[in-house]
């Protein structure tokens, strides 16, 4: 039934749609800033939004036409070709997720920001977790400390920017590693009062003023855990997913990460179970009426928030929500901006001294 | 209405062979591959445009509605072709200025009209940026076929009229095929696709 009358006429309308299908894909990943089918970083290079893709399908229609004689002899049927083109399109999305996965780790990332003066160093904590303790070593006396919980997928310097932030303003910092046998529930309910624990231990922190944060799944973590121990003075939630909904997999995904980042951030299941156990919704309520600060990139491709603000009104009206304008799931915890808002936030609300303003 | 048909096709057709860079840009619109490739690119851009998951859900529902018509459009030629001939211009008349190879099907209705129309005309029932974006895209391949001496004025809306019915008519049936919609969708979400 299918001829295609020339296999050497076929094979060139292949490539020929191969090259134009992947063009079209670079148009709209960078439109749309879908870092799982990006080639390049369209977000830094804005220069090349506008010709990546346009220039792909110029040199698929330059090459096919400038070089093919046949084109105007008879050639593959409207089926054939459907068929050729679907095929083009498949490998031009193959190909597309294949390179976006490829060369994202290749781009340049800014190196860790410890501040100067800023100390970290690798701890175990008494359960066996590996984490990442960061202080001061100028400070003298007991100052307020930070946990912070770094979503389970995401690379481990993804919280280094606001860890290191918040030494340098004087705090202690543990950030404790997800390892695997804590990514279930309900086991992953030990992760925060183990890290809490050893920070309390710590003859610079001043257990009466230590605070929980996290971002992703380590927010929802956070914040249940800061349900369950009324010790913890405040907390800081990035992005927290809410519902197992927010962790299906789908479009939404590419959003924010390559094809192979999406499907670790999945953890093979695991990241629904553990939001259903989690249950940081319902959490949320119990850490009422200590002060709580939930952040969300403006461009979240992961939950929905045009819902958000009156979903948290209805469940705690007391929480601040801020949106950052421009930032998206995964990269919300480096941004500037943000930085800057948990910062001030903390300080004003378990920073040192604000016992003394609490009294007066 | 035939006479009528004749006398447009004349007039359009008269401008080929003149300038040899017009016919270059004739020959590159009314192939096979050039404008009908660009048509189905458009519809790749539609599925990967959403923003929201309500964005994306509809998008990719048009897309599969769009394939559907497609695929009807595609039965019905064939089917149309099997009981009904018209000859090609070049072969009922004299002095035609052929800028291409000899189809042997039927001139009536046009298929690279129906192909591109259904393209059009479903990519605008979602989007009318992408929708006129087609409808030029289409309207002048049908042009550049008329031109070129392939096809005659009558063929070409009677093709853009048969894509925009199959399109119509996929909208009009689309209750059954959600399973289908449904299905694609699923799939494809597991793949991280939709």
């Amino acid at each position: 039934m299918l001829k295609f009358v020339s296999a050497y006429l076929a094979l060139s309308y292949l490539a020929f749609s191969t090259l134009v299908a992947a063009g079209a894909l670079q148009v709209v990943a960078a439109w749309r800033s879908l870092a799982g089918l990006a080639l390049l970083d369209y977000r830094r290079r804005p220069a090349w939004r506008h010709a990546a893709g346009p220039g792909l399908i110029l040199l698929g229609y330059v090459w096919f036409f400038g070089t093919r004689r046949e084109l105007f002899t008879p050639g593959p049927a409207g089926t054939e070709l459907t068929l050729l083109f679907a095929a083009g399109v498949l490998l031009a999305l193959a190909g597309t997720l294949v390179g976006a996965a490829l060369l994202r780790p290749l781009r340049p990332r800014p190196a860790p920001p410890w501040p100067e003066g800023v100390q970290a160093r690798r701890v175990r904590l008494p359960q066996g977790q590996e984490a990442l303790l960061l202080q001061d070593p100028r400070r003298t006396r007991p100052g307020p400390a930070l946990c912070l919980v770094a979503d389970p997928a995401s690379p481990p310097d993804r919280l280094a920017a606001l860890a290191g932030r918040m030494a340098a303003q004087g705090w202690t910092v543990l950030v404790p590693a997800w390892e695997a046998e804590l990514q279930r529930y309900p086991d992953a309910l030990a992760l925060v009062p183990a890290a809490v624990g050893f920070l309390c231990r710590q003859p610079l922190v001043d257990a009466g003023a230590v605070a929980v944060g996290g971002a992703g799944l380590g927010a929802d973590l956070a914040l249940r855990a800061a349900a369950e121990d009324a010790q913890l003075r405040a907390a800081v939630a990035l992005a927290p997913l809410w519902e197992p909904g927010n962790a299906r997999p789908g479009l939404g995904l590419l959003d924010e990460m390559t094809w192979p980042e999406a499907r670790r951030w999945l953890l093979g299941g695991r990241r629904r179970a553990l939001l259903a156990g989690l249950a940081s919704a319902e959490a949320l309520e119990r850490v009422m009426p200590r002060p709580v600060l939930i952040v969300y990139g403006e461009a979240d491709a992961l939950v929905p928030i045009s819902e958000l603000r009156a979903r948290l009104q209805a469940v705690a009206p007391a929480a601040e929500l801020e949106i950052v304008p421009g930032e998206g799931h995964l990269s919300l915890p480096a941004s500037e901006r943000t930085l800057s808002r948990v910062a001030g936030w903390l300080q004003a609300h378990c920073g040192d001294g604000q016992e003394a303003r609490s009294a007066s | 209405m035939l006479a009528w048909d004749w006398a447009l096709f004349q007039s359009l057709n008269s401008l080929a062979g003149r300038w040899p860079a017009f016919d270059g840009l004739v020959r590159l619109l009314m192939n096979d591959y050039a404008l009908t490739t660009a048509l189905s690119a458009l519809l790749v851009v539609l599925w990967f445009r959403g923003r929201t998951p309500e964005e994306r859900q509809a998008d990719h529902s048009a897309a599969i509605l769009t394939i559907v018509a497609l695929v009807i459009a595609m039965a019905v030629l064939k089917g149309l072709n099997l009981v009904f001939f018209r000859p090609r211009p070049f072969t009922s008349h004299d002095g035609v200025r052929l800028l291409f190879y000899h189809p042997s099907d039927s001139s009536l209705p046009s298929n690279a009209a129906t192909v591109a129309f259904v393209f059009a005309i479903g990519l605008g029932r979602r989007s009318p940026q992408l929708g006129a974006l087609g409808i030029a895209l289409g309207s002048l391949l049908g042009l550049a076929r008329i031109v070129g001496g392939v096809h005659y004025p009558l063929d070409v809306v009677t093709g853009a009229l048969l894509g925009a019915v199959c399109v119509a008519g996929v909208y009009r049936c689309r209750r059954p095929l959600a399973p289908l919609v449904r299905g694609v969708r699923g799939l494809a979400g597991q793949l991280f696709l939709a």
